[in-house]
């Protein structure tokens, strides 16, 4: 991770302001949907405590900022998270927590989404199944980081991905059986 | 000219008490998420500025810049003047509230209050009651389920303990035999008024409990219920100015206004007399304690149901605070 | 040890109906009637031979035999402590419905319908239990793919133009339900009759993850409710067809992740049942020992987030304080906080590391006063009691017509507990009591629960006391030909290296037949049912799941209360959602 490519905006003082008030004021909706959930309340309890940096978990939608997608997002409930997504105010930010919410994690089933960007798009994805309490805080300092350079106007630079092969872009070498 | 310059001189005083009492209540926020954490074996606010210090700031600017989303089928006259509603009341009550005798700096006379009115008491509770407007706006007029049921909670729960907070009030008027806050507090000099009013005491406790919307009686917003209650559909600032009045505004107002009507306002405590402690901080002193008490009620007991404290109001409440003044009468006629 | 009917019992029901089949296995016992006579059969067993507990309904897909789907009917009898199955093909796919006989089968045979097509004669609202009304598939038949049929075109929103998808990436996706299809759903479920119906959940912090409540209200007064699940409906069952059996051992942890080592620990003996493995005496000792730790655990969260429900913020911060020292000693052992996958088929996966007998024994001589200090705040509180004496009583009779098991069992003063009834691992070897309640509301249930957590202290320290003096012993029996060698043996052996691969390429070849055998899980009987055809994975693998059951009770019971006791009676009973959806 790395913050590059200043490109030379001046800023003025106040959205720099601004942008500290909100990233250090980021209040999640409780959105608990599986075993992330249990590490989330986890990280909002006593030995973690994200009230330290000012993280207050909400009930509502209307009142928070970012959405921590905690566990496996089901075709069923979809639909329903993309909704509290767009009842959140701007501006708001999506953590992917876990396998199961990035990617569809150990289950490539009928019933699973494959990753929850396929209905929001996500800022920060944390590994893990489930993901420490450790690893959700470094996914929310990461927000913060990234909420930062985007004010300064700066480009965030992602962690670089090896190239691998995938099903729209498969390694172009013949396949042993011939064809 | 005269007139203009008193005029301009209230203006001044009433903006330096609310500005005050706007920061006050940001930082309140952070005394509670403090105390909170520390009752629960955790830090609290932490890293933003020093020790957590300039949190509230930091919520502050983002509450404020957040999207002033109002969503449709919304009854927006009423959505928008709701968390008025709930606010400007609250804060009006500091109108009447003295926090000290008149004391002269420089030659100049100050008098740490807006108004010395002779019903004080009454104009007191008479906002006080219209804050709940706000609440009941707010769950009405939002059209949705969970701040519906939110709004009519607190209106059932404020019914009953309205009626038993104005009856408790009258042992310390009777007493006193005013109605101004600052004369209730003079009419104090021997003896504070806690001692024949216990019961009234009590109920005062229990009413700002369920006025400020504090466990064992928050049930207007339980969120393990109502989501968020009444300001589930609120965002931004228009949410922001709901606990602000509710929790930390009210309850601190009212906790003065107990100070002043039971703990002899400003008065030292007793045998403490002889401490270099200026009058308003005595009264500070003593705000603060009774606040810091019902924190530490808020964050120790679970709640309930909300037809069990409309029963209390009605069957505890209410014939306590009438046999209070009961007992207040008969020490009258006793002690004179 | 053996539960299943006697062979007595079997004479006499053949003297009444002659036309069954009895199949009797080591491990299954299971009746065979025609459709005709079922009900008749599931009566008699009921009224005369006291088999008046249900404990699972399903189906099972033979894609070749006509008719193509079979129902088993599990029940049990509480006073001899036997189970039956009984079996019935359901011809022109449809069987009769029990809901008349019990009120526990609504749920499963909905689900049967969901998830088979099985239509069911007599059900009172027969619709899909976990997918959405709309949805044209039944997943679990045989000719259906695990992965479904991807037909949404649904792309990534993070990903650019020209940029490289992270991961194997299809941009087509199995079908999602439309806003209008979840409407559907929910008007299929209730009729609105009075004033409002209410959505409680299914993103909604007081529903312990996605449970969807429908509420018919009156005022604030619930007068029906239905209940939607399958907001965390993976389709777990089918996953276990499509992998071997120690592949699944993971998912066992997804399925109820608040108490994942009990699940494991459920799994792993059936399939070491059914596979004839017996595990060392010392890795017996450390499941049960690990079991109740989670069980601590399990209880320490669900009194937390009661607490919570009823506005007690700081009890759940202290109860989190003891669970982070449990999920410390879990992590210290199986290496992994939440799902641990500790538990292996002949034994655990690692040895105790040292030390950990220490933790844990200073853990349980510290546990007992912390749970004294929450006592102190909640169990003689006028605020508690007047939230939870003599609500939501749930009678002996409806624990049988529900099939309730564990503490909502237990509270309602009916013995049934699996580690008593039929003890696995070193269960009939140590001392334990079984609380139970009298009244049977909600104010039993969470006493029930503080005593099972201080009688688990008492098992952990009893098995620490026999673990020390088994500190060299085998933790794992790596000689069994079904066991998976240690990482220690592969690298060393040649013969440990190709069983461990063709174990992990072929699986475990589990001899043909039937098992069911339950585990004692913090929320209930957790039961397996595993139909092996002789292949390394299962045909059909049944989750008996007892949140599931006991989730059942909460319609009936919030009827005439309030949407501040829905809480309350949610929390009680303590379903989680990982298990009843699978």
């Amino acid at each position: 991770m790395a913050i590059k490519h200043n490109n030379g905006i001046i800023l003025t003082t106040v959205e720099e302001v601004l942008s500290w008030g909100r990233r250090n004021s980021l209040w999640p909706a409780s959105v608990g949907l599986a075993c992330c959930a249990i590490e989330m309340m986890h990280t909002a309890a006593s030995r973690f405590d994200t009230d330290r940096l000012g993280i207050i978990f909400r009930g509502s939608p209307r009142q928070s900022d970012v959405l921590i997608v905690a566990g496996t997002v089901v075709n069923k409930v979809a639909p329903m998270l993309k909704l509290i997504y767009d009842q959140m105010p701007d501006p708001k930010w999506v953590i992917s927590m876990g396998g199961c919410a990035s990617a569809g994690g150990p289950f490539p089933t009928y019933a699973t989404l494959q990753g929850v960007d396929r209905i929001i798009p996500v800022d920060v994805y944390v590994p893990g199944c489930p993901p420490t309490p450790q690893a959700l805080l470094w996914g929310i300092l990461e927000l913060q980081k990234k909420i930062k350079a985007k004010k300064e106007g700066k480009v965030w630079e992602e962690i670089p991905i090896k190239e691998v092969p995938t099903a729209s872009q498969p390694i172009k070498t013949k396949s042993p059986f011939g064809f | 000219m005269d007139l203009l310059g008193t005029a301009i001189f209230l203006a001044i005083k009433s903006l330096i008490f609310i500005m005050g009492m706007f920061l006050g209540a940001a930082y309140l926020t952070l005394l509670e998420r403090k105390f909170a954490g520390h009752v629960q074996q955790r830090p609290g606010p932490l890293h933003v500025g020093p020790h957590g210090f300039l949190q509230p700031i930091a919520d502050a600017l983002k509450v404020l810049t957040k999207e002033d989303l109002v969503p449709d089928n919304v009854d927006k006259v009423l959505f928008y003047l709701a968390s008025l509603m709930a606010f400007v009341p609250a804060i009006m009550i500091l109108a009447v509230v003295p926090f000290g005798e008149p004391f002269t700096i420089f030659g100049i006379e100050i008098q740490p209050y807006i108004s010395d009115l002779n019903v004080g008491l009454l104009l007191a509770l008479a906002f006080g009651s219209i804050s709940i407007y706000g609440v009941i706006f707010a769950g009405w007029a939002s059209n949705s389920k969970y701040p519906m049921i939110g709004g009519l909670r607190k209106a059932a729960v404020l019914i009953g303990y309205e009626v038993a907070l104005g009856f408790a009030l009258a042992g310390p008027i009777m007493m006193a035999g005013s109605f101004s806050l600052r004369e209730i507090v003079e009419a104090q000099q021997g003896m504070w008024f806690i001692i024949p009013n216990i019961l009234a005491f009590v109920v005062v406790v229990f009413c700002v409990l369920a006025e400020t919307g504090r466990t064992p009686f928050d049930v207007q917003e339980a969120e393990a219920e109502l989501v968020g209650g009444y300001v589930t559909e609120y965002t931004g600032m228009k949410f922001g100015l709901f606990p602000l009045a509710e929790w930390y505004i009210a309850t601190f107002v009212l906790s003065a206004i107990t100070v002043i009507l039971f703990f002899g306002g400003w008065q030292p405590l007793p045998l403490l007399g002889w401490l270099p402690i200026p009058e308003f901080l005595w009264f500070f002193i003593k705000v603060f304690l009774l606040f810091m008490f019902f924190l530490w009620v808020h964050w120790t007991l679970p709640r309930y149901r909300v037809d069990q404290i409309t029963e209390m109001a009605w069957k505890v409440m209410l014939p306590l605070a009438l046999a209070n003044i009961l007992i207040v009468a008969v020490w009258i006629i006793i002690f004179g | 040890m053996q539960l299943w009917i006697s062979q007595g019992e079997v004479e006499s029901i053949k003297g009444k109906f002659p036309d069954i089949l009895e199949e009797r296995g080591d491990n299954f016992t299971s009746i065979l009637i025609n459709k005709k006579q079922l009900i008749e059969l599931l009566t008699y067993l009921k009224e005369q031979l006291n088999y008046k507990m249900f404990i699972d309904f399903f189906c099972i897909d033979y894609p070749l035999h006509t008719p193509r789907f079979q129902g088993v009917y599990l029940l049990f009898n509480p006073e001899k402590k036997r189970r039956v199955a009984v079996k019935c093909w359901a011809e022109d796919n449809s069987l009769p419905s029990v809901i008349n006989l019990w009120k526990g089968a609504k749920w499963s045979e909905r689900e049967a319908w969901d998830m088979f097509g099985v239509r069911f004669e007599g059900h009172k609202n027969l619709v899909r239990m976990f997918l959405w009304e709309g949805y044209q598939y039944h997943p679990l038949r045989k000719d259906f793919p695990l992965e479904g049929y991807k037909d949404t075109y649904l792309p990534s929103l993070n990903l650019k133009e020209g940029e490289t998808p992270a991961h194997n990436y299809d941009p087509y996706h199995t079908p999602l339900p439309s806003m209008e299809d979840l409407e559907r759903t929910e008007k299929a479920r209730i009729k609105k009759k009075n004033q409002i119906v209410l959505n409680w959940g299914p993103l909604h912090p007081g529903t312990h993850g996605t449970i969807w409540f429908l509420f018919d209200m009156e005022g604030e007064v619930v007068q029906e409710c239905d209940i939607i699940l399958g907001q965390l409906h993976r389709g777990v069952e089918k996953i276990a067809e499509n992998i071997t059996y120690t592949q699944f051992i993971p998912y066992t942890d997804r399925m109820d992740y608040i108490s994942a080592l009990c699940s494991q620990v459920a799994y792993v003996n059936t399939v070491e049942k059914l596979l004839g493995v017996e595990p060392p005496e010392k890795a017996k000792w450390i499941r049960t020992m690990m079991c109740e730790l989670q069980r601590i655990n399990s209880h320490l969260l669900w009194l937390g987030t009661y607490a919570l429900d009823l506005g007690a913020l700081t009890i759940f911060l202290y109860t989190f304080r003891e669970r982070e020292k449990i999920m410390d000693i879990i992590e210290g052992i199986a290496g992994i906080r939440l799902n641990s996958t500790y538990i292996r088929i002949g034994g655990v996966a690692k040895d105790l590391p040292e030390g950990a007998l220490d933790v844990i024994s200073h853990f349980v001589k510290d546990f007992p006063e912390k749970l004294k200090e929450y006592e102190t705040i909640l169990t003689k509180n006028r605020v508690w009691l007047k939230r939870n004496v003599n609500l939501g009583v749930i009678t002996e009779e409806d624990v049988y017509s529900y099939g309730l098991t564990g503490v909502v069992a237990r509270a309602s003063g009916v013995p049934y507990d699996i580690r008593a009834i039929q003890p696995t691992d070193a269960y009939d070897k140590v001392d334990f009591e079984i609380p139970l309640g009298k009244v049977g509301d909600c104010y039993d249930r969470y006493l029930v629960r503080i005593e099972e957590m201080k009688q688990s202290v008492e098992i952990v320290k009893q098995c620490v006391n026999k673990l020390k003096d088994m500190k060299d012993d085998k933790y794992i029996s790596t000689e069994n030909p079904y066991v998976l060698p240690t990482l220690e043996e592969v690298f060393n052996s040649i013969e440990a290296m190709v069983k461990d691969f063709n174990l992990r390429i072929y699986g475990e070849q589990a001899p043909e037949g039937e098992i069911y055998l339950s585990g004692e899980n913090p929320r209930g009987e957790l039961g397996f049912y595993i139909n092996s055809k002789g292949e390394g994975k299962p045909y059909r693998l049944r989750i008996r799941s007892g949140a599931f059951y006991n989730l059942q009770v909460f319609t009936e019971l919030i009827k005439g209360k309030t949407v501040a006791d829905a809480v309350v009676l949610l929390g009680s009973l303590d379903p989680v959602v990982g298990e009843t959806d699978r």
